[in-house]
């Protein structure tokens, strides 16, 4: 199973970096031509503020002239009143084109050159007016014609007219530089839309990519995930196959091998009886010769061979009957039922009592124990058998005491049966459980079967069987099935049994 | 015992020799002094029973479960579905003790459904009871 493609992740990051770039790049080039068209816009407006203030001072040289000559002309005091505001009003707006010049940096020079000629102009028509109201109007006009006014007249339009010319040009010079700020940021906002676009296709792009590759690797998963379930219940499959084939093996073997007992069991008998019927004859033949091996052949021989024969056929059929039960309940079918545990360890304490009385011990349940849905028989079976077990291995130097305690978790249900009996050894611990194994002094009756029965049965419930023990003062047998075998049941997948 | 039972041939499919001689044995310890026929596979015993040649006689079938060549529940099936041995009694006599097999034997019509007890005395014991039911029950007659 391959993982999202790391190509596809990181071209995913170039993608993105790019795109922030380009949007920084193309933000900021709109940023700086848009402070420069502002500020170039307003270089304009002030360069022609300060054009129209220059063409005021000469409008005004010229009115204050005319003005002048008027007053000379008609000696009206009445033609006096533009040239009295004119001067002031002149000097105003040199003032004001001298600082629209200086807050553009622009060489204000020219302005200083123009500033010095107009005031002697003015100079030369205040003193004209003045001579003129002292009555000496002749006088006045006399400088009138020295020509003097005149050309400082026509220096002022020539120093005007080039310091416009000068403006005008620096003006138009801007403009351009203006269109051309605009046109850039034009430019710079059409290629931010672009870029925008293109990035927002390519991102759309992208995430189409990336999520049909998404879904591919969602069905490559769901096809694995199928292929891993199909392949877990075909081993779960195959194992309960092998699991029922070595049932029907145990029973096979088991029935099989019985056959043949029957027949050595009966036979035996069957000779055993035909002996005692020929018992009376060899005895009241003993004086016959050869008589002393016959007998000899009766008394001994012959009954002790009978002896062993039955004890290992019996052994022998003990042994195969405890297969054959085994394997039939590794087939039984379990019917989950609710049981209640507690009510169902006193029923089985019960079975036990007798023997626990005759060996003077006593068995407490701690607390109350849970109930389970189980199987009745399989359970009571199990502990049974673990009583059974506890109460034959008591300790003699002791008085025994048994007590069982219950614990539950929503999925496990666990019975612990604890004695004070003579223990396991910690070699024997794993061979208890297995069939025909017994473990410590054989000095009780037993074939070996009982915990591999409780094994098998509590792990066909969904749990298991174990044992602590110190070897010495006593053992504790933890017994786990599922607390809800119908659940555990309907879990695994089933196959008809029919051991 | 009637006449008419001394008639009655008992056939017997038994694989295990043993086996059928420990009940043959029995069967005579109660007194049973019929013909007792043995076959160790089935279909020598089906031959037998569906032959048409021999005379015709009445038959009582003592069938064991667990044989070579076929199951005690195909022969039984094949017993009952044959004219011949329609009505002829058929004790199951087996080890095997398994409920469903027990159930399916009496659904094809067996008579008797005995196991083999393991326990010889008790095995001895069946079987003498057996031959005394033998002598007793009535088996039809063509």
């Amino acid at each position: 199973m391959k993982r999202a493609e790391p190509s596809l992740k990181n071209l995913n990051a170039v993608l993105a970096a790019a795109g922030v770039a380009v949007l920084l790049a193309l933000a900021y080039g709109a940023h700086v031509f848009s402070e420069k068209t502002e500020s170039l816009a307003k270089a304009v407006a002030r360069l022609a503020v300060a054009e129209v203030r220059i063409s005021g001072v000469y409008t005004q040289v010229l009115e204050a002239e005319s003005s002048q000559r008027g007053y000379l002309l008609v000696n009206d005091p009445n033609y006096l009143d533009p040239f009295r505001a004119a001067r002031a009003r002149g000097e105003e707006n040199l003032a004001i084109a001298v600082q629209k010049l200086g807050q553009l940096n622009v060489d204000a020079r020219g302005l200083d050159a123009l500033r010095e000629i107009v005031s002697k102009k003015y100079d030369e028509l205040d003193k004209t007016v003045a001579l003129a109201q002292a009555g000496q109007r002749e006088a006045a006009i006399d400088i009138v014609r020295a020509n003097h006014g005149r050309e400082l007249m026509s220096r002022i339009r020539e120093l005007t007219i080039a310091e416009l010319d000068r403006l005008a040009t620096m003006r138009k010079q801007w403009i351009v530089e203006l269109q051309d700020s605009a046109d850039k940021m034009t430019v710079l906002n059409v290629l931010g839309s672009v870029a925008v676009f293109l990035l927002a296709g390519l991102a759309v792009a992208q995430q189409v990519r990336h999520s049909s590759a998404l879904a591919v690797a969602q069905q490559n998963l769901a096809a694995a995930n199928d292929a891993l379930e199909s392949r877990v219940a075909a081993r779960t499959r195959d194992l309960k196959r092998a699991n029922e084939e070595i049932q029907r093996y145990a029973y096979i073997v088991s029935h099989d091998l019985r056959a043949p007992l029957v027949n050595i069991i009966g036979f035996a008998r069957e000779l055993e009886n035909a002996f005692a019927s020929l018992k009376p004859l060899a005895e009241t033949a003993r004086d016959e010769p050869g008589a002393e091996k016959a007998i000899a052949a009766v008394r001994e021989d012959i009954p002790e061979a009978l002896k062993f024969i039955r004890s290992s056929t019996s052994r022998m059929d003990a042994l195969i009957a405890g297969i054959l039960r085994l394997s039939r309940l590794g087939g039984l079918a379990l019917q989950p039922q609710s049981v209640d545990l507690d009510q169902l360890a006193r029923d089985c304490i019960a079975t036990v009592r007798h023997r626990l009385n005759g060996a003077g011990a006593e068995v407490e349940v701690e607390g109350r124990l849970p109930s389970v849905v189980g199987d009745r028989d399989a359970l009571s079976q199990v502990l049974a058998n673990l009583l059974d077990n506890a109460a034959k291995y008591l300790s003699d130097a002791r008085v025994g005491r048994i007590v069982l305690r219950g614990r539950q978790t929503t999925t496990q249900t666990s019975i612990e049966v604890e004695d004070n009996g003579r223990g396991v050894a910690a070699k024997d611990q794993s061979r208890i459980f297995e069939l025909f194994r017994r473990a410590g002094t054989q000095d009780q009756p037993g074939d070996g079967i009982g915990l591999a029965h409780v094994r098998t049965l509590a792990r066909r419930m969904g749990g298991d069987v174990t044992v602590r023990s110190d070897g010495k003062s006593g053992s504790v047998f933890t017994v786990t099935v599922a607390s809800d075998l119908r659940a555990f049941l309907n879990h695994e997948p089933r196959e008809d049994r029919n051991v | 015992m009637s006449d008419r039972n001394r008639a009655v041939s008992i056939v017997m499919i038994e694989d295990d020799e043993g086996h059928a001689r420990l009940i043959e044995k029995n069967i005579r310890r109660a007194g049973v002094a019929n013909d007792i026929v043995t076959f160790a596979n089935g279909s020598q015993a089906l031959d037998y029973l569906f032959s048409p040649t021999p005379p015709r006689r009445p038959y009582l079938i003592l069938l064991d479960l667990n044989l070579p060549d076929m199951t005690g529940v195909d022969i039984l099936s094949a017993l009952k579905s044959n004219d011949n041995t329609r009505r002829a009694p058929v004790i199951v006599l087996t080890t095997t003790d398994d409920r469903r097999e027990v159930e399916k034997c009496y659904d094809l019509g067996a008579n008797v459904y005995i196991v083999k007890p393991l326990n010889y005395d008790r095995f001895a014991n069946a079987i003498q009871q057996l031959g005394l039911f033998l002598s007793v029950i009535q088996v039809p007659f063509d």
